[in-house]
């Protein structure tokens, strides 16, 4: 069975990008275009790895990791914040809201594989 | 990465959207509404943009996005002051931000000296802050190399063993991290050697199995530098004890190397001499597979658990109605998450030339059965009244794929008035309503430079100056209001401004210096509005370089003709003028009356029609030779004989015998002869200019139930022939000396 | 019309021939789209004497021009033998009414002569070049040159 992945991102272009990336590393992908929308799908799919921007309309990414993390189902779930922004406080901000890793924007294929087999190790 | 072209097209595409709701948000920042939500939205667009560009390498658009961005960052943190000078600042970048994207989409060169001013302006707005931000950027990995440096050269000699004490400490798993994927990590790096430390591990029963109890001593033998073993922790730093030292390889005579050594010698001989890789790992470290294994059960049971699935979305919604308390955006989120489906034009198109065609061969089979001459049975007059309705509604189906808001296009116009305004020295404002009114895609492309330049005029040549408005006890900003909305069947756009009103004796008195009216021809108001529409006619007294770009409101009128609409003008002196747009919802269909011309049969647009008249004796009156007028509601309205100014062969035939339609044309009226009205129908539009060129007086064709080809008659262009103005009699000059008029 | 095309050296590009007042004339075959049985037109207003109409191709409007007309000849009197040449320039599609069509030609390069006589009038302008057969002189049609008269403006 793909890994399900799911990728939260309110950018239509970041959301394709993704999904072309990850589907020819043979995950499955889930899009999102909000942090509700995102919570909404992460009760339906239970993904194996999510992904999600940090500034989004409705609900932003750290509400998403509050949202996942203090749930009940799947709380533990490898959760990779994705930023424009590479501040150390940001990272800070994100680590300590519950994020497994991140990936600065623009990512290329590469870093997106490379972080995502360091923290799933698939 | 596959596919990029097309996720390049999605990028562009959303760009359009983006700057869409960029400038709707800084339109409502200009009207005051510095919510959070507002200046967050604006915030999230320019964010958005650079975010995809950065992803295609676009370089110029991610520079520029980023100091904007910046700028709104420092407006949403309350930092700086939204006050209308930086708003005015944002809308300017926020065209600048437009004319990026579209010089990035269309690869063409961009006025990189407008970037780099606004770009300035920007900084300028940053000040002295402004370089910190530049260091944001930093790179994470690099900077944790630093201090290793000389490692890094070491590296080269052979490889360095690397002494890694890391305790976990419970929020680490509770961030979704998992130490055999890091130790996985590390192996891939070279020879690993692992020990647990299980010594704080607790009796079964007092186990809390989120807590952690386990630390490893790991060994790793690599060629690699410490900052790619570092990096494998990145994540997690903060997240646990970690300790790493290095042993340089053939420095066996450093010091921190030589105690190093004989712990490496304990940890791996003693457990798997030549097996140092993941098996080990869970073999030597019985509490590492029980954290799996107490990780395992705890999925499957919720899975079974469907009463807990509900769980999360309710603990969604506490979260967003926490994190936006108020209710409008979640009803826009509503809004936007309504499925759409993007499908090109051109199949739109193909279907609806399919429709056309359907529509067409309905009425021929209709036709023809009446033509068998049999009488018919009423079950087939209700199956060809079946039939017509059936494809009328999927024409209507159809159609309504191919309409859009007129809403992106309201908005440009938001550019071009406040662009117009800071040449023209105006102070305005241009007011949208009616933004959701859908009109034909192709509409809407084609009123784009129309549009553009009537703003232009009305800021240019509309609105007075401040100091005249205050002169005159009107607000200093003037105010220009663009509206949209259904009338009976066709759309009206309006464009009004608070003005001086036309200068009629002005526009008069060019028109005579151009030689378009004899200096002493009579005109009303409208006609001497509808001069404004006459070729040659410049409105400017002096041009500037806004209005006067060689396109006359003639032009306008021309494009608006071209689309199946009409243009009109109302002004009052010192109150402002309005210029009404009435275009048909969709190009590709017609209200007609069918008339018949000698052998011919034409079409004119109902819409034109005030009435159709057969003409008594009595109302009619000859003027001159060749002129003759109809009376009509207490008005003299001139004959045009249809057939003889489309240069048919002219037949004898008496104006009592003919058919008189009397047109709104240009403000005037006129009476359209014609040999006789057919029928009254919808009728598809066919472009004649596609494969022949435009004729005068004809706007297009479109093919009857018989298969033939009927012209569709511009009823302004044929009143248009002669000079408009010259001939127009008002009620109480019907004397000779129109015709000096005519002949001047 | 058969196909019976000649067989001349390669590398030979094909025409159409058509008759026009009685005379030859061919049309490069790579314009030709179809060809159809004249039907009534309707009247084109303000155009040359040339244009007969136009004619409705499957929902097209497309103008018909006659070639008689056009190369100074009295204009045709359309009966149902005539033919309409549906070709397609620059996107354009026109029906050029003719006699009759007749062969294919296979025809190469240096088979073609230029066209005596300097552009003065719409009969010579519209000519390209000539080709000498067994069976006389053919003259070869530039459907750029007559789309260029259909669009003259009087």
């Amino acid at each position: 069975m793909k890994a399900q992945v799911l990728a939260i991102d309110d950018s239509r272009t970041i959301r394709t990008l993704l999904a072309a990336t990850l589907e020819e590393y043979d995950f499955e992908v889930t899009t999102a275009v909000d942090g509700v929308d995102g919570l909404e799908k992460f009760a339906e799919t239970a993904p194996r790895v999510v992904i999600t921007d940090i500034n989004m309309p409705n609900l932003d990414g750290f509400g998403v990791i509050e949202g996942i993390r203090t749930g009940s189902i799947n709380k533990t779930v490898p959760i990779i914040v994705l930023s424009t922004e590479s501040g150390a406080e940001l990272k800070d901000r994100a680590r300590k809201a519950g994020a497994t890793g991140w990936i600065v924007k623009p990512f290329d294929e590469a870093s997106l594989v490379s972080v995502l087999k360091r923290i799933t190790g698939i | 990465m596959a596919a990029l072209d097309a996720i390049r097209a999605t990028f562009f595409e959303e760009c359009e959207d983006l700057i869409e709701a960029l400038n709707e948000g800084l339109g409502e920042m200009a009207d005051g509404d510095h919510g959070s939500e507002t200046v967050n939205a604006v915030f999230r667009a320019v964010h958005s943009v650079k975010g995809g560009a950065g992803s295609f390498g676009l370089n110029d658009l991610v520079s520029f996005a980023h100091t904007f961005e910046t700028v709104l960052d420092r407006i949403r943190s309350g930092d700086l002051e939204p006050a209308d000078e930086l708003i005015a600042l944002l809308q300017r970048s926020g065209d600048v931000l437009a004319d990026l994207v579209e010089a990035a989409r269309d690869e063409i060169p961009f006025d990189a000296a407008t970037v780099a001013t606004t770009s300035e302006a920007l900084e300028a707005v940053l000040g002295e802050d402004a370089a910190p931000e530049e260091e944001f950027v930093f790179d994470a990995v690099g900077a944790d190399f630093d201090f290793d440096l000389p490692v890094l050269d070491g590296a080269g000699s052979g490889p360095a063993t690397y002494m890694i004490a890391f305790a976990p400490h419970r929020d680490l798993y509770a961030n979704g991290h998992e130490p055999l994927v890091l130790i996985g990590a590390l192996a891939d790096l070279g020879e690993v050697t692992v020990a647990a430390d299980v010594s704080r591990l607790p009796a079964v029963d007092a186990f809390d199995w989120e807590e952690s109890y386990l630390a490893w001593e790991i060994t790793l033998v690599s060629t690699e530098p410490e900052g790619a073993v570092r990096e494998v922790f990145e994540f997690v730093d903060g997240l646990c004890e970690l300790e790493i030292t290095v042993t340089e390889p053939e420095g066996g005579g450093d010091g921190p190397g030589s105690p190093d050594l004989p712990d490496l010698g304990d940890l791996g001989p003693d457990d798997m001499p030549g097996l140092p890789d993941l098996p080990d790992l869970s073999d030597a470290s019985p509490a590492a597979s029980m954290e799996v294994a107490a990780d395992l059960p705890e999925l499957p049971s919720l899975e079974d658990l469907p009463a807990d699935k509900t769980d999360i979305p309710a603990t969604s919604k506490n979260v967003s109605a926490k994190k936006t308390p108020e209710a409008a955006p979640a009803a826009a989120a509503k809004k936007e998450a309504r499925p759409t489906l993007r499908v090109d034009v051109d199949r739109i198109d193909r279907l609806i030339n399919t429709v056309g065609e359907l529509i067409i061969n309905q009425a021929m089979i209709t036709q023809r059965v009446r033509e068998i001459g049999v009488p018919l049975t009423p079950e087939i007059v209700t199956d060809l009244d079946d039939y017509r309705q059936l494809a009328r509604d999927i024409q209507e189906g159809v159609m309504g794929l191919r309409t859009q808001p007129v809403k992106q296009l309201f908005q440009r116009m938001t550019r071009i008035a406040r662009e117009t305004a800071d040449v023209a020295g105006k102070s305005a404002q241009l007011v949208i309503e009616g933004e959701e009114t859908e009109v034909d895609k192709k509409v809407i492309e084609k009123l784009a430079d129309p549009l553009t330049h009537m703003i232009r005029n009305s800021i240019d040549h509309g609105l007075e100056v401040p100091e005249k408005r205050r002169d005159a006890g009107k607000p200093e900003k003037g105010t220009v209001k663009l509206t949209a909305c259904y009338k009976s069947g066709d759309v009206l756009i309006q464009i009004a401004d608070d003005g001086a009103g036309l200068n009629r004796p002005r526009i008069r008195q060019i028109a005579v210096e151009k030689g378009l009216i004899p200096a002493e021809a009579d005109l009303t108001d409208a006609e001497i509005d509808q001069l404004l529409f006459r070729p040659g006619f410049s409105t400017a007294s002096s041009v500037t370089s806004l209005s006067g770009r060689g396109v006359g409101m003639d032009v306008v009128k021309t494009s608006i003709a071209a689309l199946g609409g009409r243009i009109s003008i109302a002004s009052t002196p010192g109150e402002g003028s309005v210029f009404s747009i009435l275009l048909p919802l969709t190009l590709a269909v017609l209200d007609g009356m069918v008339v018949r011309l000698g052998n011919e049969t034409m079409v004119v647009p109902i819409a034109s029609i005030e009435e159709a008249i057969r003409p008594h004796k009595d109302d009619l009156s000859q003027l001159g030779t060749a002129r003759t007028l109809f009376a009509n509601r207490g008005e003299y309205l001139p004959v045009i004989d249809l057939a003889e100014r489309l240069g048919h062969p002219v037949r004898a035939k008496k104006l009592t015998k003919k058919t008189l339609l009397v047109i709104q044309s240009n403000g005037s009226r006129i009476a359209l002869a014609v040999d006789g009205v057919v029928d009254k129908r919808q009728v598809v539009i066919k472009s004649l200019a596609k494969n022949y060129r435009h004729i005068a007086g004809i706007s297009a064709a479109t093919i009857l139930g018989d298969g033939k080809v009927a012209l569709i008659v511009d009823p302004d262009g044929i009143a248009e022939d002669p000079p408009a103005g010259a001939m127009r009699p008002g009620p109480d000059d019907v004397h000779p000396t129109e015709e000096k008029k005519d002949a001047a | 019309m058969p196909p019976e095309a000649e067989a001349l050296a390669a590398p030979a590009e094909l025409y159409a021939t058509v008759i026009v007042a009685g005379q030859d004339f061919c049309i490069d075959i790579k314009q030709v789209r179809e060809n159809r049985r004249w039907s009534p037109t309707t009247t084109l207003p303000h155009s040359p004497h040339y244009m007969m109409g136009t004619m409705n191709l499957r929902g097209e409007v497309i103008p018909i021009i006659d070639l008689a007309a056009l190369f100074g000849f009295p204009n045709i009197e359309p009966t149902d033998r005539h033919v309409i040449v549906i070709i397609e320039h620059e996107e354009k599609i026109i029906g050029l009414a003719v006699e009759a069509v007749r062969r294919i030609l296979s025809v190469t390069p240096d088979q073609i002569r230029d066209a005596p006589g300097a552009k003065r009038d719409t009969s010579t302008s519209c000519i390209r070049g000539l080709i000498t057969t067994e069976s006389g002189v053919i003259r070869i049609i530039s459907v750029s040159d007559v789309v260029t008269a259909m669009e003259e403006v009087l």
